[in-house]
Protein backbone atom coordinates (compact mmCIF):
# COMPACT_ATOMS: atom_id res chain seq x y z
CA UNK A 1 0.00 0.00 0.00
CA UNK A 2 2.78 2.40 0.97
CA UNK A 3 4.59 1.69 -2.25
CA UNK A 4 1.55 2.27 -4.38
CA UNK A 5 0.87 5.51 -2.54
CA UNK A 6 4.42 6.62 -3.15
CA UNK A 7 4.05 5.75 -6.78
CA UNK A 8 0.86 7.75 -6.98
CA UNK A 9 2.54 10.74 -5.37
CA UNK A 10 5.49 10.41 -7.73
CA UNK A 11 3.12 10.24 -10.66
CA UNK A 12 1.32 13.31 -9.41
CA UNK A 13 4.62 15.19 -9.13
CA UNK A 14 5.59 14.17 -12.65
CA UNK A 15 2.24 15.34 -13.92
CA UNK A 16 2.46 18.54 -11.92
CA UNK A 17 5.78 19.43 -13.44
CA UNK A 18 4.63 18.63 -16.95
CA UNK A 19 4.93 21.14 -19.73
CA UNK A 20 1.60 20.75 -21.45
CA UNK A 21 -1.69 22.20 -20.42
CA UNK A 22 -3.19 19.03 -19.09
CA UNK A 23 -3.85 19.33 -15.44
CA UNK A 24 -2.60 16.92 -12.84
CA UNK A 25 -5.67 14.87 -12.51
CA UNK A 26 -5.64 12.38 -9.74
CA UNK A 27 -6.55 8.93 -10.80
CA UNK A 28 -9.14 6.71 -9.19
CA UNK A 29 -6.41 4.50 -7.79
CA UNK A 30 -4.93 7.40 -5.91
CA UNK A 31 -7.74 7.89 -3.45
CA UNK A 32 -10.72 5.92 -4.43
CA UNK A 33 -12.79 5.90 -1.29
CA UNK A 34 -13.90 9.47 -1.42
CA UNK A 35 -17.66 9.76 -1.57
CA UNK A 36 -19.40 12.11 -3.92
CA UNK A 37 -21.78 14.81 -2.84
CA UNK A 38 -24.81 12.63 -3.38
CA UNK A 39 -23.33 9.63 -1.63
CA UNK A 40 -22.45 11.08 1.73
CA UNK A 41 -21.96 14.65 2.75
CA UNK A 42 -20.52 13.96 6.16
CA UNK A 43 -17.41 12.09 5.21
CA UNK A 44 -16.03 14.84 3.06
CA UNK A 45 -12.86 15.24 5.05
CA UNK A 46 -9.54 13.79 4.03
CA UNK A 47 -9.65 10.58 6.02
CA UNK A 48 -10.51 7.38 4.25
CA UNK A 49 -13.56 5.82 5.77
CA UNK A 50 -13.85 2.57 3.99
CA UNK A 51 -11.48 -0.12 2.86
CA UNK A 52 -13.55 -1.20 -0.11
CA UNK A 53 -12.47 0.26 -3.41
CA UNK A 54 -15.18 2.41 -4.91
CA UNK A 55 -15.01 3.16 -8.57
CA UNK A 56 -14.80 6.72 -9.83
CA UNK A 57 -17.59 7.68 -12.18
CA UNK A 58 -17.51 11.05 -13.93
CA UNK A 59 -20.62 13.22 -14.03
CA UNK A 60 -23.04 12.75 -16.92
CA UNK A 61 -26.41 14.20 -17.78
CA UNK A 62 -27.84 11.31 -15.78
CA UNK A 63 -26.18 12.12 -12.48
CA UNK A 64 -23.29 13.71 -10.61
CA UNK A 65 -19.81 12.24 -10.43
CA UNK A 66 -19.25 9.49 -7.90
CA UNK A 67 -16.21 8.70 -5.78
CA UNK A 68 -14.25 11.64 -7.13
CA UNK A 69 -10.60 11.04 -6.25
CA UNK A 70 -9.25 13.65 -3.87
CA UNK A 71 -5.97 15.18 -5.10
CA UNK A 72 -3.11 14.71 -2.65
CA UNK A 73 -0.83 17.50 -1.53
CA UNK A 74 2.54 16.70 -3.09
CA UNK A 75 5.31 16.66 -0.49
CA UNK A 76 7.22 19.37 -2.37
CA UNK A 77 4.24 21.72 -1.78
CA UNK A 78 4.65 21.44 2.00
CA UNK A 79 7.78 23.57 2.25
CA UNK A 80 7.89 27.35 2.05
CA UNK A 81 10.21 27.74 -0.92
CA UNK A 82 9.21 29.31 -4.23
CA UNK A 83 9.06 25.82 -5.76
CA UNK A 84 6.72 24.74 -2.98
CA UNK A 85 4.44 27.69 -3.62
CA UNK A 86 4.45 26.79 -7.31
CA UNK A 87 3.48 23.18 -6.52
CA UNK A 88 0.86 24.32 -4.03
CA UNK A 89 -0.81 26.59 -6.61
CA UNK A 90 -1.11 23.61 -8.94
CA UNK A 91 -2.51 21.51 -6.12
CA UNK A 92 -5.06 24.25 -5.45
CA UNK A 93 -6.24 24.14 -9.06
CA UNK A 94 -6.47 20.35 -8.82
CA UNK A 95 -8.70 20.95 -5.77
CA UNK A 96 -10.84 23.37 -7.79
CA UNK A 97 -11.39 20.60 -10.31
CA UNK A 98 -12.17 18.20 -7.49
CA UNK A 99 -14.74 20.67 -6.12
CA UNK A 100 -16.26 21.21 -9.57
CA UNK A 101 -16.86 17.48 -9.82
CA UNK A 102 -17.79 16.62 -6.26
CA UNK A 103 -19.37 19.84 -4.88
CA UNK A 104 -17.41 19.01 -1.74
CA UNK A 105 -15.93 22.30 -0.48
CA UNK A 106 -14.19 20.95 2.62
CA UNK A 107 -10.73 20.19 1.19
CA UNK A 108 -10.49 23.56 -0.55
CA UNK A 109 -11.69 25.31 2.61
CA UNK A 110 -8.74 23.83 4.43
CA UNK A 111 -6.44 25.43 1.87
CA UNK A 112 -8.07 28.86 1.66
CA UNK A 113 -7.90 31.75 4.08
CA UNK A 114 -11.02 33.54 5.29
CA UNK A 115 -9.75 36.66 3.57
CA UNK A 116 -10.02 35.06 0.16
CA UNK A 117 -13.17 36.48 -1.32
CA UNK A 118 -12.91 34.83 -4.74
CA UNK A 119 -12.27 31.44 -3.09
CA UNK A 120 -15.62 31.88 -1.37
CA UNK A 121 -17.71 33.40 -4.12
CA UNK A 122 -16.42 31.29 -7.01
CA UNK A 123 -15.68 27.92 -5.42
CA UNK A 124 -16.59 27.30 -1.79
CA UNK A 125 -20.00 28.97 -1.56
CA UNK A 126 -21.29 27.68 -4.91
CA UNK A 127 -20.27 24.16 -3.91
CA UNK A 128 -22.05 24.49 -0.58
CA UNK A 129 -25.18 25.79 -2.28
CA UNK A 130 -25.04 23.11 -4.97
CA UNK A 131 -25.02 20.46 -2.24
CA UNK A 132 -28.33 21.89 -1.07
CA UNK A 133 -29.91 22.53 -4.47
CA UNK A 134 -28.69 19.25 -5.88
CA UNK A 135 -27.10 20.86 -8.90
CA UNK A 136 -24.24 19.13 -10.67
CA UNK A 137 -22.11 20.01 -13.65
CA UNK A 138 -20.78 18.04 -16.56
CA UNK A 139 -17.51 19.52 -17.81
CA UNK A 140 -16.19 22.73 -16.29
CA UNK A 141 -12.71 21.33 -15.88
CA UNK A 142 -9.92 23.85 -15.32
CA UNK A 143 -6.75 23.37 -17.37
CA UNK A 144 -3.88 25.30 -15.92
CA UNK A 145 -0.18 25.99 -15.83
CA UNK A 146 2.00 28.15 -13.66
CA UNK A 147 3.57 31.02 -15.60
CA UNK A 148 5.33 32.84 -12.79
CA UNK A 149 6.02 32.49 -9.11
CA UNK A 150 7.45 35.16 -6.86
CA UNK A 151 8.30 35.10 -3.18
CA UNK A 152 8.72 38.66 -1.88
CA UNK A 153 9.04 37.60 1.76
CA UNK A 154 9.45 34.52 3.90
CA UNK A 155 5.76 33.79 4.32
CA UNK A 156 4.31 35.22 1.11
CA UNK A 157 4.26 34.04 -2.47
CA UNK A 158 2.36 35.14 -5.55
CA UNK A 159 1.89 32.48 -8.20
CA UNK A 160 0.41 33.41 -11.57
CA UNK A 161 -1.50 30.62 -13.27
CA UNK A 162 -2.81 30.70 -16.82
CA UNK A 163 -5.99 28.65 -17.01
CA UNK A 164 -9.00 27.95 -19.14
CA UNK A 165 -12.28 26.35 -18.20
CA UNK A 166 -14.02 23.73 -20.31
CA UNK A 167 -17.64 24.28 -21.27
CA UNK A 168 -20.03 23.10 -18.58
CA UNK A 169 -23.60 21.88 -18.52
CA UNK A 170 -25.61 22.11 -15.33
CA UNK A 171 -28.30 19.71 -14.21
CA UNK A 172 -30.66 19.38 -11.27
CA UNK A 173 -32.68 16.53 -12.70
CA UNK A 174 -31.27 13.81 -14.96
CA UNK A 175 -31.30 14.67 -18.65
CA UNK A 176 -32.84 18.11 -18.04
CA UNK A 177 -30.28 20.72 -19.00
CA UNK A 178 -30.68 23.57 -16.53
CA UNK A 179 -28.04 25.94 -17.93
CA UNK A 180 -24.67 25.90 -19.53
CA UNK A 181 -21.47 27.93 -19.59
CA UNK A 182 -19.30 28.15 -22.71
CA UNK A 183 -15.60 27.34 -22.66
CA UNK A 184 -13.70 30.37 -21.38
CA UNK A 185 -10.67 31.72 -23.23
CA UNK A 186 -7.46 31.46 -21.26
CA UNK A 187 -6.97 33.93 -18.42
CA UNK A 188 -4.42 34.50 -15.70
CA UNK A 189 -5.20 34.25 -12.01
CA UNK A 190 -2.57 35.38 -9.53
CA UNK A 191 -2.85 33.40 -6.30
CA UNK A 192 -1.53 35.28 -3.28
CA UNK A 193 -0.32 32.60 -0.88
CA UNK A 194 0.52 32.88 2.78
CA UNK A 195 2.63 30.39 4.69
CA UNK A 196 1.86 29.40 8.25
CA UNK A 197 2.92 25.78 8.76
CA UNK A 198 1.58 25.29 5.21
CA UNK A 199 0.46 27.42 2.27
CA UNK A 200 -3.03 28.85 2.03
CA UNK A 201 -4.62 30.97 -0.67
CA UNK A 202 -5.08 34.47 0.73
CA UNK A 203 -6.44 36.18 -2.40
CA UNK A 204 -7.09 35.56 -6.08
CA UNK A 205 -6.42 38.45 -8.47
CA UNK A 206 -7.43 38.17 -12.11
CA UNK A 207 -5.08 39.70 -14.64
CA UNK A 208 -6.59 42.60 -16.55
CA UNK A 209 -6.10 42.79 -20.29
CA UNK A 210 -5.63 46.38 -21.31
CA UNK A 211 -4.86 45.72 -24.94
CA UNK B 1 -26.36 21.94 -32.59
CA UNK B 2 -27.76 23.58 -29.50
CA UNK B 3 -30.41 26.15 -30.32
CA UNK B 4 -29.44 29.75 -29.58
CA UNK B 5 -32.79 30.59 -28.00
CA UNK B 6 -35.03 28.22 -26.20
CA UNK B 7 -37.43 28.02 -23.29
CA UNK B 8 -36.94 25.79 -20.32
CA UNK B 9 -39.92 24.88 -18.18
CA UNK B 10 -39.16 25.04 -14.48
CA UNK B 11 -40.45 22.91 -11.65
CA UNK B 12 -42.77 25.49 -10.18
CA UNK B 13 -44.17 26.79 -13.41
CA UNK B 14 -41.76 29.66 -13.81
CA UNK B 15 -39.81 29.87 -17.00
CA UNK B 16 -36.27 30.84 -17.88
CA UNK B 17 -35.31 32.45 -21.12
CA UNK B 18 -31.83 31.48 -22.16
CA UNK B 19 -30.20 33.48 -24.90
CA UNK B 20 -26.82 32.94 -26.40
CA UNK B 21 -24.87 36.12 -27.08
CA UNK B 22 -22.36 36.59 -29.88
CA UNK B 23 -19.72 34.90 -27.79
CA UNK B 24 -21.95 32.08 -26.71
CA UNK B 25 -22.25 33.38 -23.15
CA UNK B 26 -25.34 32.06 -21.47
CA UNK B 27 -27.51 34.70 -19.93
CA UNK B 28 -30.44 33.62 -17.91
CA UNK B 29 -33.36 35.97 -17.67
CA UNK B 30 -35.89 34.85 -15.19
CA UNK B 31 -39.53 35.63 -15.05
CA UNK B 32 -39.82 34.90 -11.36
CA UNK B 33 -38.17 36.40 -8.36
CA UNK B 34 -35.30 34.16 -7.55
CA UNK B 35 -33.15 34.11 -4.47
CA UNK B 36 -29.61 35.07 -5.36
CA UNK B 37 -28.50 31.48 -5.43
CA UNK B 38 -25.10 30.88 -6.92
CA UNK B 39 -24.31 27.23 -7.11
CA UNK B 40 -22.04 26.87 -10.11
CA UNK B 41 -18.49 26.09 -9.08
CA UNK B 42 -15.56 27.42 -11.09
CA UNK B 43 -13.44 30.37 -12.14
CA UNK B 44 -15.14 30.53 -15.52
CA UNK B 45 -16.70 33.93 -16.49
CA UNK B 46 -14.96 37.27 -16.85
CA UNK B 47 -15.97 38.07 -13.35
CA UNK B 48 -16.00 34.98 -11.23
CA UNK B 49 -17.88 36.79 -8.53
CA UNK B 50 -21.07 37.12 -10.50
CA UNK B 51 -22.23 33.99 -12.14
CA UNK B 52 -25.59 33.32 -13.70
CA UNK B 53 -28.54 33.39 -11.40
CA UNK B 54 -31.23 30.80 -11.61
CA UNK B 55 -34.26 29.63 -9.77
CA UNK B 56 -33.06 26.12 -9.19
CA UNK B 57 -33.26 26.67 -5.47
CA UNK B 58 -37.03 27.11 -5.62
CA UNK B 59 -38.92 24.42 -3.83
CA UNK B 60 -38.27 22.62 -0.59
CA UNK B 61 -34.52 23.46 -0.57
CA UNK B 62 -35.23 27.16 -0.62
CA UNK B 63 -35.44 27.64 3.12
CA UNK B 64 -32.16 25.88 3.66
CA UNK B 65 -30.41 28.23 1.27
CA UNK B 66 -31.75 31.19 3.18
CA UNK B 67 -29.65 30.16 6.15
CA UNK B 68 -26.63 29.42 4.03
CA UNK B 69 -23.52 31.00 5.45
CA UNK B 70 -20.90 32.11 3.01
CA UNK B 71 -17.18 31.53 3.35
CA UNK B 72 -16.57 35.11 4.46
CA UNK B 73 -19.45 35.10 6.94
CA UNK B 74 -18.82 31.76 8.60
CA UNK B 75 -17.29 31.82 12.06
CA UNK B 76 -17.94 35.45 12.81
CA UNK B 77 -16.75 38.65 11.18
CA UNK B 78 -15.94 38.69 7.53
CA UNK B 79 -12.34 39.64 6.91
CA UNK B 80 -11.13 41.87 4.16
CA UNK B 81 -7.97 41.97 2.17
CA UNK B 82 -4.89 43.60 3.70
CA UNK B 83 -4.81 46.46 1.26
CA UNK B 84 -8.08 47.83 2.61
CA UNK B 85 -6.45 48.28 5.99
CA UNK B 86 -3.47 50.25 4.76
CA UNK B 87 -4.30 53.93 5.11
CA UNK B 88 -1.53 55.52 3.08
CA UNK B 89 -0.40 52.82 0.74
CA UNK B 90 2.88 52.97 -1.11
CA UNK B 91 3.31 50.86 -4.19
CA UNK B 92 6.05 49.21 -6.13
CA UNK B 93 6.17 47.57 -9.52
CA UNK B 94 7.27 44.08 -10.45
CA UNK B 95 7.38 42.93 -14.06
CA UNK B 96 7.78 39.49 -15.55
CA UNK B 97 7.79 37.92 -18.99
CA UNK B 98 5.27 35.16 -19.44
CA UNK B 99 6.82 33.67 -22.55
CA UNK B 100 10.44 34.42 -23.15
CA UNK B 101 13.95 33.11 -22.83
CA UNK B 102 14.88 32.48 -19.25
CA UNK B 103 11.41 31.42 -18.27
CA UNK B 104 11.68 27.83 -19.47
CA UNK B 105 11.70 26.45 -15.95
CA UNK B 106 8.16 27.73 -15.50
CA UNK B 107 6.62 25.16 -17.81
CA UNK B 108 7.34 25.70 -21.46
CA UNK B 109 5.82 28.71 -23.15
CA UNK B 110 3.38 27.88 -25.85
CA UNK B 111 2.11 30.09 -28.60
CA UNK B 112 -0.95 31.62 -27.06
CA UNK B 113 -3.46 33.19 -29.43
CA UNK B 114 -4.84 35.19 -26.48
CA UNK B 115 -1.56 37.11 -26.17
CA UNK B 116 -1.23 39.71 -28.88
CA UNK B 117 2.19 41.24 -29.47
CA UNK B 118 2.81 44.93 -28.86
CA UNK B 119 2.66 47.25 -31.87
CA UNK B 120 6.46 47.09 -32.33
CA UNK B 121 6.54 43.28 -32.42
CA UNK B 122 7.79 42.73 -28.86
CA UNK B 123 5.76 40.62 -26.45
CA UNK B 124 3.81 42.34 -23.68
CA UNK B 125 5.14 42.31 -20.15
CA UNK B 126 3.06 41.20 -17.22
CA UNK B 127 3.14 44.02 -14.68
CA UNK B 128 2.26 43.49 -11.04
CA UNK B 129 1.65 46.30 -8.58
CA UNK B 130 2.35 45.52 -4.94
CA UNK B 131 1.95 47.52 -1.78
CA UNK B 132 5.22 47.78 0.10
CA UNK B 133 3.71 45.19 2.45
CA UNK B 134 3.89 42.83 -0.55
CA UNK B 135 0.15 42.65 -1.16
CA UNK B 136 -0.65 42.27 -4.84
CA UNK B 137 -3.19 44.91 -5.83
CA UNK B 138 -3.20 44.78 -9.63
CA UNK B 139 -1.88 42.67 -12.45
CA UNK B 140 -2.08 43.58 -16.13
CA UNK B 141 -0.37 43.18 -19.48
CA UNK B 142 1.79 46.08 -20.47
CA UNK B 143 3.46 47.31 -23.66
CA UNK B 144 6.27 49.90 -23.61
CA UNK B 145 4.70 53.34 -23.94
CA UNK B 146 1.38 52.34 -22.37
CA UNK B 147 0.11 54.94 -19.91
CA UNK B 148 0.52 54.08 -16.21
CA UNK B 149 -2.63 52.93 -14.38
CA UNK B 150 -4.81 56.01 -13.97
CA UNK B 151 -6.16 54.88 -10.60
CA UNK B 152 -2.72 54.82 -8.98
CA UNK B 153 -0.92 58.19 -8.93
CA UNK B 154 2.79 58.02 -9.70
CA UNK B 155 3.80 59.76 -6.47
CA UNK B 156 2.51 56.78 -4.49
CA UNK B 157 5.22 54.60 -5.94
CA UNK B 158 8.42 54.02 -3.97
CA UNK B 159 11.70 54.64 -5.72
CA UNK B 160 13.39 51.44 -6.76
CA UNK B 161 16.82 51.00 -8.25
CA UNK B 162 15.50 49.14 -11.19
CA UNK B 163 15.94 49.29 -14.92
CA UNK B 164 12.54 48.99 -16.49
CA UNK B 165 11.83 48.53 -20.16
CA UNK B 166 11.45 52.26 -20.80
CA UNK B 167 14.83 53.01 -19.25
CA UNK B 168 16.39 50.06 -21.07
CA UNK B 169 15.16 51.38 -24.39
CA UNK B 170 16.62 54.80 -23.68
CA UNK B 171 20.18 53.45 -23.99
CA UNK B 172 21.77 53.79 -27.45
CA UNK B 173 21.39 50.13 -28.40
CA UNK B 174 22.74 49.56 -31.88
CA UNK B 175 20.74 47.55 -34.36
CA UNK B 176 22.28 44.63 -36.22
CA UNK B 177 24.19 45.32 -39.41
CA UNK B 178 23.21 43.13 -42.31
CA UNK B 179 25.07 41.72 -45.27
CA UNK B 180 24.17 39.64 -48.28
CA UNK B 181 25.85 37.19 -50.64
CA UNK B 182 26.14 38.16 -53.41
CA UNK B 183 26.80 41.61 -52.02
CA UNK B 184 23.77 43.88 -52.62
CA UNK B 185 22.98 41.96 -55.76
CA UNK B 186 20.89 38.96 -56.68
CA UNK B 187 19.20 37.09 -59.46
CA UNK B 188 15.51 36.39 -59.68
CA UNK B 189 14.57 33.04 -58.08
CA UNK B 190 18.09 32.62 -56.72
CA UNK B 191 18.70 32.08 -53.02
CA UNK B 192 20.22 35.29 -51.73
CA UNK B 193 21.99 34.60 -48.46
CA UNK B 194 21.52 37.19 -45.72
CA UNK B 195 23.04 37.39 -42.27
CA UNK B 196 23.00 39.87 -39.44
CA UNK B 197 25.42 40.74 -36.67
CA UNK B 198 24.85 39.44 -33.14
CA UNK B 199 26.39 41.81 -30.62
CA UNK B 200 25.73 41.90 -26.91
CA UNK B 201 26.17 45.51 -25.81
CA UNK B 202 26.95 46.88 -22.39
CA UNK B 203 26.12 50.26 -20.84
CA UNK B 204 26.74 51.99 -17.54
CA UNK B 205 24.51 54.35 -15.65
CA UNK B 206 24.41 56.10 -12.31
CA UNK B 207 21.08 55.84 -10.55
CA UNK B 208 20.58 57.35 -7.08
CA UNK B 209 24.31 57.08 -6.46
CA UNK B 210 24.51 53.43 -7.50
CA UNK B 211 26.66 52.15 -10.31
CA UNK B 212 24.38 50.23 -12.64
CA UNK B 213 25.57 48.08 -15.53
CA UNK B 214 23.17 47.16 -18.29
CA UNK B 215 23.50 44.46 -20.94
CA UNK B 216 21.49 44.27 -24.16
CA UNK B 217 21.42 40.74 -25.56
CA UNK B 218 19.98 40.10 -29.05
CA UNK B 219 17.40 37.30 -29.11
CA UNK B 220 15.36 37.69 -32.28
CA UNK B 221 15.80 39.02 -35.81
CA UNK B 222 12.65 40.14 -37.63
CA UNK B 223 13.51 40.33 -41.34
CA UNK B 224 11.75 42.48 -43.88
CA UNK B 225 13.00 41.66 -47.39
CA UNK B 226 11.43 44.69 -49.06
CA UNK B 227 9.31 42.63 -51.46
CA UNK B 228 6.51 42.10 -48.95
CA UNK B 229 8.09 39.01 -47.43
CA UNK B 230 8.87 39.03 -43.69
CA UNK B 231 9.94 36.46 -41.18
CA UNK B 232 11.09 36.26 -37.58
CA UNK B 233 14.12 34.16 -36.70
CA UNK B 234 15.77 33.35 -33.39
CA UNK B 235 19.26 33.25 -34.98
CA UNK B 236 21.15 35.83 -37.04
CA UNK B 237 22.69 33.58 -39.69
CA UNK B 238 26.38 33.68 -40.56
CA UNK B 239 28.74 34.33 -43.44
CA UNK B 240 29.03 31.42 -45.86
CA UNK B 241 32.00 32.03 -48.17
CA UNK B 242 31.20 29.19 -50.60
CA UNK B 243 27.53 30.06 -50.95
CA UNK B 244 26.01 30.19 -54.45
CA UNK B 245 22.56 31.28 -55.54
CA UNK B 246 21.62 27.61 -55.85
CA UNK B 247 22.01 27.07 -52.12
CA UNK B 248 19.07 27.71 -49.88
CA UNK B 249 20.24 28.58 -46.34
CA UNK B 250 18.36 29.05 -43.05
CA UNK B 251 18.54 32.81 -43.60
CA UNK B 252 18.34 33.09 -47.39
CA UNK B 253 15.53 34.66 -49.36
CA UNK B 254 14.42 34.22 -52.94
CA UNK B 255 13.03 37.15 -54.92
CA UNK B 256 10.43 36.22 -57.51
CA UNK B 257 10.56 39.64 -59.19
CA UNK B 258 13.34 41.83 -60.45
CA UNK B 259 13.87 45.30 -59.08
CA UNK B 260 15.51 47.27 -56.31
CA UNK B 261 14.59 46.29 -52.76
CA UNK B 262 15.58 47.51 -49.31
CA UNK B 263 16.27 44.76 -46.76
CA UNK B 264 15.92 45.57 -43.06
CA UNK B 265 16.04 43.62 -39.84
CA UNK B 266 14.53 44.63 -36.53
CA UNK B 267 16.51 43.08 -33.70
CA UNK B 268 14.82 42.35 -30.39
CA UNK B 269 17.14 42.77 -27.41
CA UNK B 270 16.44 41.51 -23.93
CA UNK B 271 18.12 43.29 -21.07
CA UNK B 272 19.88 42.50 -17.81
CA UNK B 273 21.14 44.85 -15.15
CA UNK B 274 23.43 44.70 -12.15
CA UNK B 275 23.47 47.21 -9.30
CA UNK B 276 26.86 47.94 -7.65
CA UNK B 277 28.36 44.69 -8.87
CA UNK B 278 25.38 42.64 -7.66
CA UNK B 279 23.80 39.73 -9.51
CA UNK B 280 22.51 40.23 -13.04
CA UNK B 281 18.73 40.61 -13.08
CA UNK B 282 16.52 40.22 -16.12
CA UNK B 283 14.63 43.23 -17.46
CA UNK B 284 11.25 42.01 -18.67
CA UNK B 285 10.30 43.12 -22.15
CA UNK B 286 12.49 43.77 -25.16
CA UNK B 287 13.92 46.68 -27.09
CA UNK B 288 13.16 46.52 -30.80
CA UNK B 289 16.00 48.17 -32.75
CA UNK B 290 15.94 48.64 -36.54
CA UNK B 291 19.03 47.96 -38.65
CA UNK B 292 20.49 49.81 -41.58
CA UNK B 293 18.72 49.23 -44.88
CA UNK B 294 20.64 47.04 -47.29
CA UNK B 295 19.81 47.86 -50.92
CA UNK B 296 19.56 44.83 -53.13
CA UNK B 297 19.33 44.84 -56.90
CA UNK B 298 17.61 41.79 -58.35
CA UNK B 299 18.25 41.02 -62.03
CA UNK B 300 16.63 38.68 -64.44
CA UNK B 301 18.88 36.26 -66.22
CA UNK B 302 19.01 33.12 -68.27
CA UNK B 303 19.56 29.71 -66.82
CA UNK B 304 23.08 29.37 -68.24
CA UNK B 305 24.14 32.59 -66.61
CA UNK B 306 23.07 31.37 -63.17
CA UNK B 307 24.92 28.11 -63.71
CA UNK B 308 28.05 29.97 -64.69
CA UNK B 309 27.88 32.36 -61.77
Amino acid sequence: MEKSKLAAVALAIILLSGCNTTSPESTPTQESNHPSRSADKQSSSLGPTSSTTKIYKPATSLGPAENVPLPKLPSIAKGNSEESADAFAQYYFALINYTVESNDPEPIKQNSSRKCEVCGTAIIDPAGRAQITGKWQVGGKHKYKVIDSYKPSKDKAIVSVRFEVDAAEFYIKPKELESRNPKTPSKVAALSLKYDSGWKVDAVTFEETRQ
Amino acid sequence: MIPRVFFLPLLLGASLLITGSVYGQVQILTTTTCPKADDQVGLGDDNAEHRSKSCDSDGPEDTRLKNFQTWMEENGQPEHADNNKVKKPKYRIRDFDECLTGNENKSSCYVNPDIRPCSDGSLPITRQIYTIQNVLVQQFRYCPGDPPPSDLPQDLFVEQIRIDIEKFRSFPIKGSSIQSAPNKFSLRNGHTHFWASEDTQEFRSNLSGSDVRIKAIPIQWNWNYGDGAMRNLSFPGEAMPSHTLHDETPTSHSYSETGKFGVKVTTLYRGEFSVDGGPWQAIPGQAAVPSNTLPIDVWRTKKELIAND
